[in-house]
């Protein structure tokens, strides 16, 4: 148990700084979840963390202790590799247990845990074989093996389910979910997935570029963007963004045809606009309802009709395309609203999930 | 493949094979089967011959000296094996590290093999000479280790001692070398993994190198057995009078009372020792 803090941390390769001086507080026994695009700098933290990269300014405290120039190996930390690292010599048992061994726990508690973690990821009929063996699903069950059986401080993921198909996925979402409720451990997570990231953590990071862009829970994160990266790197189908300029004269967002009135924003002060001022309007497709089944319209903001272009079924939901301009701008209906291509389309969407950015700078409005 | 491919290239293998395969039975095969018709001979310096049967063998199993070559030879096989398999793992792992200059001294390392045997003979006897000689000068009269000179390379029993460090430090560089390569691609991430698992480098050293190296030591230790069984021209120039199985079959086949079917027998028991090493190595090494 530990929290971990990183102050001002720094690396660079070769004179270029891939992690530009992120702070970032890991309560104890926090869920932390670090998203990003490829090559923003996540592996990278995960590994400073660990001590497998070095750092080139700022500081790593673990438990309250600065940990700059520890060893990985007093560290206490588990970790899950982006690319599994498991012995070639070894099977997958002592891939597993290779970490116990050196702790020394007893037998008995050795062949508990195995147990356990070989129940949990499904590798009971594995365990015998060597990882050249196995598929890279499997492999990648294993790492995670190696690392949920330790007893440790703190656990690093690296992308430890980008392998696995949709349906063990989603299972070991939900195990992991069940194993940090029952350890209370402090869990720092790297992942590509949207879902994952929602889901697991208490608190989300979003990273790019080799800095933090926002954190704050899934939430948060999820209904109040501070900019345009934010706001489209979350959610998907993405957040529609859609160009507006602000007209003082009669308090309009005015986006093409459309005209957005600000008074029905609550979340955006005029003072913060300018007349003429470039925006995007932020409007996410899960937040456009149809006018036929929505109660409580009153305060909603109607769009004038659109005609629908294009339908995308995916089950229980469709994406629904239309125009404001030159923009498509994509809405997501439940199967209720049974609709075709060429249909008029009647939405209104909640002022309160109406979100406005600078189309300069892409910093949100407020 | 389909059945014909196969054939077709068995074929061309055991056409390529071919002279390979003459050369060998004409220089080795041919003289392994005359050196075992001779053992069961009692050889005359005319050439004559008389069948004696196992006799040579029986006169063998008696003979104080022989035994005392077999020990010789034990003690120079395990010495020069050992010696050549932890000085070249040492300095493979040294120069695996990053440090300035590094490839120049990975080269200089190598240089002992490629010297010529004879030149660094003549160098390392001058070393060892007992009036001359710089040994004796250290340990007597610089750092009084050793109350008088004495002839190391003169005495049977210290000159072992002198061949076997000639040969570790002669050969050592081939084991280096093949060790380096291996540890040049093991995966920097197992060794991470071991660090995560709570192992210091002394424990990564031991559960992920020794691991990963075990083939390529396993193949050093082997042949470096079967070279060492074999190798003649290293201890007879250096110390003639260590008496390891090949300089000893020398001594009876071509030097004193000649008793060529004699030397014929313990040739045939060094080649048994050898056959045996070479199936070691077959059945065991390669297969890992
Ligand atoms: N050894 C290295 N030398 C130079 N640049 C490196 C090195 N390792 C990583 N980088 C660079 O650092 C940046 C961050 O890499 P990192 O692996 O942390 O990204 P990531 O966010 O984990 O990406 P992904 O999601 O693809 O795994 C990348 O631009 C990468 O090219
Ligand atoms: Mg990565």
């Amino acid at each position: 148990m530990a929290e971990v803090r990183l102050k001002q941390l720094v690396k660079r390769y070769d004179k270029q700084e891939i992690i530009k001086g992120i702070d970032l507080h890991v309560q104890d026994g926090e869920f932390v979840v670090l998203v990003g695009p490829s090559g923003c700098g996540k592996s990278t933290t995960l590994r400073m963390i660990a001590g497998l990269e070095d750092i080139n300014a700022g500081t790593i405290e673990i438990a309250g202790r600065a940990v700059n120039d520890l060893q990985p190996h007093l560290r206490n930390i588990a970790m899950v590799f982006q690319n599994y690292a498991l012995y070639p010599h070894k099977t997958v048992k002592d891939n597993i247990l290779f970490g116990l061994r050196k702790s020394k726990v007893s037998r008995a508690v050795m062949d508990d845990r195995l147990k356990q973690v070989a129940t949990m990821l499904q590798l009971e009929e594995l365990l015998n074989r060597k990882p050249a063996d196995l598929s890279g699903g499997q492999r990648q069950r294993v790492a995670m093996g190696r690392a949920l059986v330790r007893d440790a401080d703190v656990f690093l993921f690296d992308e430890p389910l980008s392998n696995l198909d949709a349906k063990l996925r989603h299972h070991m979402r939900t195990e992991i979910a069940r194993i940090h409720q029952n350890l209370k451990t402090t869990f720092i997570y790297v992942t590509h997935d949207q879902v994952e990231a929602m889901t697991l953590g208490d608190r989300v990071v979003v990273m790019w570029d080799g800095e933090i862009e926002q954190m704050g829970t899934p939430m948060d994160i999820y209904l109040n963007p501070v900019n345009t990266f934010v706001a489209t790197f979350i959610g998907s189908p993405s957040m529609n963004l859609i160009p507006a300029t602000y007209r003082e004269s009669n308090g309009m967002i005015v986006m093409a045809d459309l005209e957005l009135p600000m008074e029905l924003l609550p979340g955006v002060h005029t003072a913060n606009l300018k007349d003429k001022q470039a925006l995007y309007v932020g409007i996410r497709p899960d937040f456009f309802e149809d006018v036929h089944y929505a109660s409580e319209l009153e305060a909603y903001w109607k769009l004038p009709e659109r005609t629908i272009e294009l339908i995308e079924p995916l089950g229980f939901d469709k994406e629904v395309s239309f125009s404001i301009g030159d923009q498509f701008v994509k809405a997501r209906l439940d199967l209720r609203s049974d609709l075709q291509a060429g249909n008029a389309l009647g939405l209104a969407v909640n002022p309160e999930r109406i979100l406005v950015f600078d189309r300069d700078n892409g910093m949100r409005v407020n | 493949m389909s059945d014909r491919i196969v054939a077709q290239e068995s074929r061309l293998g055991y056409r390529l094979l071919a002279p390979a395969f003459l050369v060998i039975v004409l220089l080795i095969l041919y003289p392994i089967m005359f050196n075992l018709y001779l053992s069961f001979f009692d050889v005359q310096l005319d050439g004559n011959k008389t069948w004696v049967g196992v006799s040579n063998y029986l006169k063998l199993l008696s003979d104080q000296t022989f035994y005392h070559s077999l020990g010789t030879t034990l003690i120079y096989l395990a010495g020069t094996v050992v010696g050549t398999t932890v000085l070249g793992l040492a300095v493979a792992l040294l120069l695996n590290e990053e440090f300035p200059l590094r490839n120049l001294v990975r080269g200089l390392v190598l240089l002992p093999y490629f010297a010529p045997v004879i030149s660094v003979v003549f160098g390392w006897q001058f070393i060892f000479d007992p009036v001359n000689g710089i040994y004796n000068h250290v340990m007597v009269e610089e750092l009084g280790l050793m109350s008088e000179r004495q002839n190391v390379i003169g005495e049977p029993d210290s000159a072992i001692w002198v061949v076997i460090v000639f040969d570790v430090w002669k050969h050592f560089p081939i084991a280096f070398l093949l060790i380096l390569a291996k540890l040049q691609s093991i995966p920097k991430d197992q060794y991470e993994a071991a660090a995560i698992d709570g192992y210091s480098a002394w424990g990564r050293f031991i559960h992920v190198t020794l691991p990963e190296l075990r083939f390529v030591l396993g193949t050093v230790i082997l042949l470096r057995l079967i070279w060492n069984l074999n190798r003649f021209e290293d201890v007879y120039l250096l110390a003639p009078n260590v008496e390891t199985l090949p300089i000893y079959i020398y001594y009876r086949a071509f030097t004193g009372v000649i008793d060529q079917g004699f030397a014929a027998a313990v040739a045939v028991v060094q080649l048994v020792f050898l056959a045996g090493l070479i199936w070691l190595y077959v059945r065991k090494v390669l297969k890992w």
